[in-house]
């Protein structure tokens, strides 16, 4: 998954078998990212630790029936910090996609609708806002107004928007010169109402495709946020707070920082293959 | 090629003055104003108006944007609320690295990128081609900061083969000098190769499968040619819309990168400034990785755009 | 259909240079999409191939050429002069490719570089065929495109596809296919998306170009009619088979197979008033069971 899908020129493909969408490898993909979520929301009773309860006579040690993934650089249950992680880490991502669904959406709308002027602007400031890299924009807010993790991803979530937006609109404009939307036009149905009924349904596999790759790079985002002690403030857990804290003990206890990253990657890359299997699923449809 | 550049310029000059309007928003959306913030919230009027005074932040919002913007254009990039210094003597000794370690990243991004995409695409239905595509799918998915670690760990700390001890530059030796910037230069770009790849990937199977390239193998043309001469150069323009993107992940890891490897380049420098609210320097920095993404990605166009007749006659007209 | 007879008449081939047996090419799907094709095509001669589309012409061709899509299993037997093509390797089938078979496209818009100069494009086919230098090549693509009746030379070689016409774009790709040098060129649909007027003069050069450079050539199309004017000899494809082959003459007079029958009466032709409308008969039945379809399968066997 590229973040962005930039519309490239269709092919007339000697394509004879079908390309089977949901492989095992995909619908593992899926079945991880549900069970994070789940993990995440049901993390206060799952728990068999507090993930806050520091013990200075355990510190870094391996799995034991107690730990089952040890403890960190100050005796806290690995795996209880890692159930309330996926928390953070999944609200903060929720919080970026939601935000660049409903700019992104609309922006795009607008744009491949109105044309003219209006889309020359657009594109330009979706220019500008792509050359912001998302995790400077996501720092710089969180310098500004302070730690916390909603603020600075709903920053990210706007930055990312118009991948949306652009989306939208390179999907408007042939279906704007479509039959099925001058006849429905003709029948007297506003432009408004034929974008909604008509465009949306038509670009919402593409879009679908577009949000499962941002998603996973807003889920990195949130991460590396933790990681640089931007996002969620300590001692509360996230992957990559915890990661940071870790990090630095590296040869003392190298398992103790394969836990967050793992589970980082794992769910940004289940998030993506979710979407290479919805793409794959488009291709022949 | 000067009318191509003016071309480009016209889409260039707004995108940057739009990137200079949302980064002085930055200071628009402090809680408080600036003077608060810096203050700590708790100190008297007096103190505030004259702090605002001082800063000039008691002049109307568009004022300051653009009395901002023309010290911008002038080189005067404000002054660091935590030292009280120019800002550009916070930034100035921090861009050799940076200017380093990004530009010989892109380049590594889209050689590596290129090369392994081209590799992908002609060698698609192969087992190796398409297990070098799900590689990607990892590298583009996996946190940077997690892997550096790793790598640092391995590589620096525990076997000591490469140093992780910040920039050593280059007056002090050359060998010195690569080992310090190697491990920083190769992870920075390692997201990006990941994109370049799968980006060069679909563009050229895109080509691969078209038409024309069908009639080249009719006619004989042997498959050094039809790959190297005939559909790179159709991939040609899609990469380049690409560019933009692939700056901005290698410009944004650069964050990460500096924190890990202890580098004194701007990744380091905006950490700074977000933990000593230092929001001038903030601004600054913003804007200079911002535009850092649209010069790059600039260059990139300009660059492959000399490859390609086709992009070359539709920026003259 | 008089200048097929007459220029056939004055040469006696000596043997086919392309010859296809039993060609199966299966794709896994419930009916292969070539299904025991036999065809030969005869130096100076023009064999046209009709049958609506997915009745498997391209696919013979492109699988003559080594171009059929991944995938596809391939069974029989094609064989270019003394060679045998089935079961060889690319390098093998690279060698034939341009130099001893070529093939044009229809939609030459999509088929011809867009990237890529006339110019560069037609000494690319030269330098990949021929062993000579610069002049020569010049020389030749030149030739090439006075062959094919345009003698603007300069301007087309200087143009990008998208600024030539459809008409002159398809003749840019028939002098591609002449300067490979190939014995065999198989044209697929060239005029299809063509006016009539100009579909007519492509026609023309197709037939002088066969005539004069003594070029076996497979002509598909899914309009017999088209076909019927330049053709030798006539073959009609179905669902993946030959199902009625003869001289264009015998063909069009005496039509065996019910499908042919079909096409010929799609046609609207001067001085037969269209009395009712002819509507495609179904085939959905077994063919081989088709007193016609056996004949031919049976001859094609033996």
């Amino acid at each position: 998954m590229s973040a962005i899908s930039l519309p490239t020129k269709a092919t007339t493909r000697a394509r004879v078998r079908r390309k089977k969408a949901w492989t095992p490898g995909s619908i593992i993909a899926a079945a991880v990212v549900v069970a994070m979520v789940l993990i995440g929301l049901l993390a206060p009773w799952l728990a068999p630790h507090d993930p806050l309860q520091t013990n200075s006579a355990n510190t870094l040690a391996g799995p034991s029936a107690a730990h089952w993934l040890g403890t960190d650089q100050v005796g806290r249950d690995v795996l209880s910090r890692a159930m309330f992680g996926a928390t953070a880490a999944f609200r903060g991502t929720a919080v970026a996609v939601l935000t660049m669904l409903a700019i992104g959406i609309p922006w795009g709308l607008a744009a491949g609708y109105v044309g003219g002027v209006a889309d020359e602007i657009s594109m330009r400031v979706a220019d500008a806002f792509l050359s912001i890299p998302g995790l400077v924009l996501a720092v710089a807010i969180t310098g500004v107004v302070g730690s916390g993790l909603t603020m600075s991803m709903i920053a990210v979530g706007v930055i990312f928007s118009p991948s949306i937006a652009m989306l939208l609109r390179s999907n408007i404009i042939p279906i704007r010169r479509s039959n099925y939307l001058r006849a429905a036009r003709a029948l007297g149905v506003s432009d408004l109402r034929a974008a909604v009924r008509h465009v949306l349904p038509n670009a919402f596999g593409p879009v679908l495709v577009q949000v499962c790759g941002l998603a996973s790079l807003c889920l990195i985002v949130q991460a590396a946020l933790g990681f640089l002690g931007l996002g969620i403030t300590p001692p509360n857990p996230s992957w990559g707070g915890d990661l940071a804290d870790v990090y630095l003990f590296f040869t003392q206890a190298p398992f103790a920082t394969v836990i967050p990253g793992l589970l980082i990657a794992t769910a940004a890359f289940s998030i993506s293959r979710i979407g290479d299997a919805i793409r794959a699923g488009l291709d022949v449809g | 090629m000067t009318r191509v550049l003016i071309g480009r310029l016209r889409v260039v000059v707004p995108t940057i003055l739009l990137i200079t309007i949302l980064t002085f928003a930055l200071r628009v959306i402090i809680p408080g104003g600036p003077a608060d913030a810096l203050l700590g919230g708790s100190d008297n009027p007096d103190t505030i108006k004259m702090i605002n005074e001082r800063y000039g932040l008691d002049q109307p919002i568009w004022q300051q944007y653009f009395s901002w913007l023309g010290g911008m254009l002038r080189g005067d990039l404000g002054t660091s609320y935590a030292t009280g210094l120019p800002v550009s003597d916070v930034i100035g000794p921090r861009l050799a690295s940076t200017v380093e370690i990004v530009g010989l990243g892109m380049l590594l991004a889209i050689l590596a990128g290129g090369a392994i995409g081209m590799y992908a695409a002609i060698h698609r239905s192969t087992r190796l081609g398409r297990l070098v595509f799900a590689a990607t799918g990892i590298g583009v998915s996996l946190p940077v900061f997690w892997f550096a670690t790793i790598v640092a760990g391995i590589l620096g700390v525990a076997l000591r083969i490469l140093p992780v001890n910040g920039y050593t530059p280059l007056a002090d030796g050359l060998v010195p000098h690569l080992s310090s910037i190697a491990m920083p230069v190769v992870l920075i770009a390692l997201p990006s190769t990941a994109l370049m790849t799968r980006h060069v990937r679909s563009t050229m199977v895109a080509a691969l499968e078209s038409p024309y390239v069908r009639t080249a193998w009719a006619m004989g043309i042997s498959s050094r040619r039809v790959y190297f001469d005939l559909a790179l150069k159709n991939a040609i323009g899609p990469v380049v819309s690409f560019m933009p993107f692939l700056a901005a992940t290698l410009v944004g890891e650069l964050v990460i990168i500096d924190v890990v490897f202890v580098l004194p380049g701007l990744g380091s420098a905006i950490v700074d400034a977000v933990h000593f609210r230092d929001y001038p320097s903030l601004q600054a920095i913003v804007l200079l990785m911002s535009v850092a993404v649209v010069l790059l990605s600039l260059i990139a166009d300009l660059v492959l755009t000399a490859l390609d007749p086709r992009r070359r006659k539709e920026a003259t007209t | 259909m008089s200048r097929a007879s007459s220029s056939a008449a004055h040469r006696v081939p000596d043997g086919p240079v392309l010859s296809v047996r039993d060609l199966i090419v299966d794709f896994g799907a419930a009916e292969p999409a070539v299904n025991g094709v036999s065809l030969d095509l005869w130096q100076g001669r023009i064999l046209g191939v009709a049958g609506q589309s997915g009745s498997g012409k391209s696919m013979t061709a492109l699988t003559s050429l080594g171009l059929a899509p991944p995938g596809a299993h391939i069974t029989g037997s094609i064989r270019f002069r003394d060679q045998e093509l089935v079961g060889v390797g690319q390098r093998t089938l690279s060698r034939v490719r341009g130099s001893g078979m070529t093939m044009i496209f229809q939609e030459t818009n999509a088929a011809l570089n867009p990237v890529i100069q006339v110019r560069k494009q037609l000494t690319l086919a030269v330098r990949a065929n021929r062993d000579c230098n610069q002049d020569e090549a010049h020389e030749l693509v030149v030739d090439a495109l006075r062959d094919v009746r345009l003698d603007d030379t300069d301007r087309v070689l200087n143009s990008y596809p998208h600024e030539l016409s459809g008409g002159m774009a398809q003749r840019v790709m028939i002098a591609m296919a002449l300067v490979c040098g190939a014995d065999v060129i198989f044209a697929d649909e060239p005029t299809t998306a063509l006016d009539v007027t100009v579909q007519r003069e492509v026609m023309e050069i197709i037939r002088r170009v066969a005539d004069e450079h003594r070029l076996a050539v497979m002509l598909i199309s899914h309009d017999i009619g088209v076909l019927e004017e330049i053709s030798d000899e006539l073959a009609v494809m179905y669902r993946g088979r030959v199902v009625e082959r003869g001289s264009t003459d015998d063909v069009i007079r005496a039509p065996e197979h019910p499908y042919t029958r079909a096409l010929l009466d799609s046609i609207p032709r001067i001085g037969h008033e269209l009395t009712e409308f002819v509507e495609m008969p179904s085939f959905d039945m077994d063919l081989t069971s088709l007193p016609a379809a056996e004949r031919i399968a049976e001859g094609s066997h033996s």
